[in-house]
């Protein structure tokens, strides 16, 4: 679904911001992207949606070599992507219904598909009850998940989130994860940029770690800061929460 | 369907966000092309003048004072006859002193020294025709006889109108075109204007997937409604000053060039047309300008 074969992006000024990376994502898969700020995870993201063209190496993402993708299908391979972002940018001058309703509208889709669209995915969001509510009358958990919805209303394949959990305190932190675990069950690839120890610690899914744009550690229910800092033993982390992408790609590390 | 609401909505609140730089912009345009529209009326108005101008349609042939009155009547019989004229008239010299010392009447030492005998008699020839050109080539055969001292078209007097109206229409196009260049620039101003007013909304569509097409459309409709509004206003005013100048110049009597001074209702309809498409193709230059500019991907 998402594949990185030896990508370097180098900013203007010399910045390596990745620097040589290879990493395979296959359908289905749930992966955090960690490491510490500046270590390249939003660039990794950037260059996934095409916002920002890789200076070395190639992009796969859902089939498209992003290399030889002209600009005018870079929309269209949006649409299958769905973007969370730590800010959330919601509208605030459209309603909770309009934001999300905004995302089928502009892609031009018809009124009938946004009439049934729309409601069904605020209820899976569990805002069913707040669609007439302005984002700026919604706590910070209830904007992300307005956010959220926005993101999946149009059932993309995969969905970035960059530090989704930065703006919320910790329970609501873990409610949005979980509702992006419901939405991975679907079969929808997720990526999630983050560094909550504490959820990538309760998740136990897939850990990419990136340091200084390197990835220097990639594993299959893996905690935060790999085994030796952070040790409550993996084992037994959920083990009913399988992933439904089986480990068995190689590339990495 | 919900294309066509959400391009509606989107470029009305444009407009009604950004209302006085979309009134400069309109007013702008529509003073350019009013301007544009009264150039090309000035240009109408002067060619009907012209082709139909009085002055024009008749002509004078001066005899020789000298001459033997039997000949001067020969070519009398002769104009008269003429298939291509219609009626002729007769000056004597005795005429033409009495038409000269009205004019000088309050300048008698001058006309102390003009004598009957030495002012020429003449005719004054009215054709069938009113084309300027038929006109020109008739007087032309009745140069050459013999006994005719001069014939005197109003041509000279039509090439010095025309020559004045021909800058006037340059000015007048050279001001229209300053003022377009002006328009332009408020447009992709105002368009500049909307995009930044609504820049969260154009980051949000750009991550979902709206093409850019899709993101510019509602920014070119507005450029594109400005100019057509400025459009439509210009052409209303030129149509306004038409009316007023026509109602000033069918009274005149003094100037008989300006009472056929008009622009037909076919060259007025040509007009409106050039007007409201100037300004839309100046409200699609400066908005396409704008979105060219400011929503790359």
């Amino acid at each position: 679904m998402i594949r990185f074969d030896n990508v370097t992006k180098i900013y203007k000024g010399e910045t390596r911001a990745v620097n040589d990376v290879s990493l395979n994502i296959t359908k289905g898969e749930f992966v955090f992207l960690v490491g510490p700020s500046g270590s390249g995870k939003s660039t990794m993201l950037r260059l996934m949606t095409c916002e920002e063209k890789a200076t070395t190496g190639n992009i796969h993402v859902a089939g498209k070599d992003l290399s030889k993708l002209n600009s005018w299908r870079v929309p269209y391979l949006r649409r299958n992507i769905g973007s969370v972002f730590q800010d959330f940018k919601l509208l605030p001058n459209k309603t909770v219904y309009e934001n999300v309703a905004f995302a089928l509208e502009v892609i031009g889709r018809p009124d009938g598909v946004i009439r049934t669209q729309v409601p069904a995915i605020l209820e899976l969001v569990g805002l069913q009850d707040k669609q007439r509510r302005f984002p700026d009358e919604l706590s910070g958990g209830e904007q992300q998940r307005v956010s959220v919805a926005r993101a999946f209303v149009n059932r993309p394949l995969i969905l970035l989130a960059d530090e989704p959990t930065g703006n919320l305190d910790p329970d609501t932190s873990e409610e949005l994860t979980s509702l992006l675990d419901r939405i991975n069950r679907t079969g929808t690839t997720v990526v999630m940029a983050t560094h909550d120890q504490t959820i990538v610690n309760r998740m136990r899914r897939r850990v990419v770690a990136l340091r200084h744009g390197e990835l220097v550690r990639d594993e299959q229910r893996g905690a935060y800061g790999g085994e030796p800092e952070h040790g409550p033993a993996p084992d037994d982390a959920a083990p009913g929460d399988a992933p439904p992408a089986e480990p068995r790609d190689g590339t990495g590390s | 369907m919900s294309r066509i609401r959400y391009f509606a909505r989107e470029t009305w609140a444009n407009i009604r966000r950004n209302l006085t730089l979309t009134f400069a912009a309109i007013l702008t345009v529509a003073v350019g092309v009013m301007l544009v529209g009264m150039g090309l009326m000035a240009g109408y108005a002067s060619g009907n003048a012209l082709d139909r101008w009085e002055g024009g349609v008749q002509f004078e042939v001066f005899m020789d004072p000298q001459i033997d009155p039997s000949q001067i009547d020969a070519l009398g019989l002769e104009l008269e006859t003429h298939p291509e004229i219609d009626r002729i008239e007769f000056f004597s010299s005795e005429e033409a002193y009495g038409l000269v010392s009205q004019q000088m009447a309050d300048q008698p030492e001058l006309l102390a020294q003009v004598s009957p005998e030495a002012l020429p008699p003449s005719y004054r020839v009215v054709p069938r025709s009113v084309e300027a050109e038929l006109i020109e080539s008739l007087a032309a055969q009745f140069r050459q006889r013999p006994g005719v001292m001069s014939v005197q078209t109003g041509r000279e007097e039509v090439d010095a109108i025309r020559t004045w109206f021909t800058s006037f229409q340059g000015i007048v196009l050279l001001l229209s075109i300053v003022l377009a260049g002006a328009s332009v620039m408020l447009i992709f101003n105002s368009i500049r204007v909307a995009m930044f007013a609504r820049r969260r909304e154009i980051e949000v569509m750009k991550l979902v997937g709206a093409t850019n097409s899709f993101i510019r459309f509602p920014f070119m409709l507005e450029g594109m409604l400005h100019g057509l509004a400025g459009g439509i206003i210009g052409a209303i005013a030129a149509g306004a000053l038409r009316g007023h100048v026509e109602g000033l110049f069918s009274r005149s009597d003094i100037l008989a060039f300006f009472r056929s001074f008009v622009v037909t209702s076919s060259q007025f309809t040509t007009v409106v047309f050039v007007t409201v498409i100037a300004g839309v193709l100046v409200g699609m230059l400066g908005s396409a300008f704008a979105a060219s500019r400011f929503l790359d991907v």
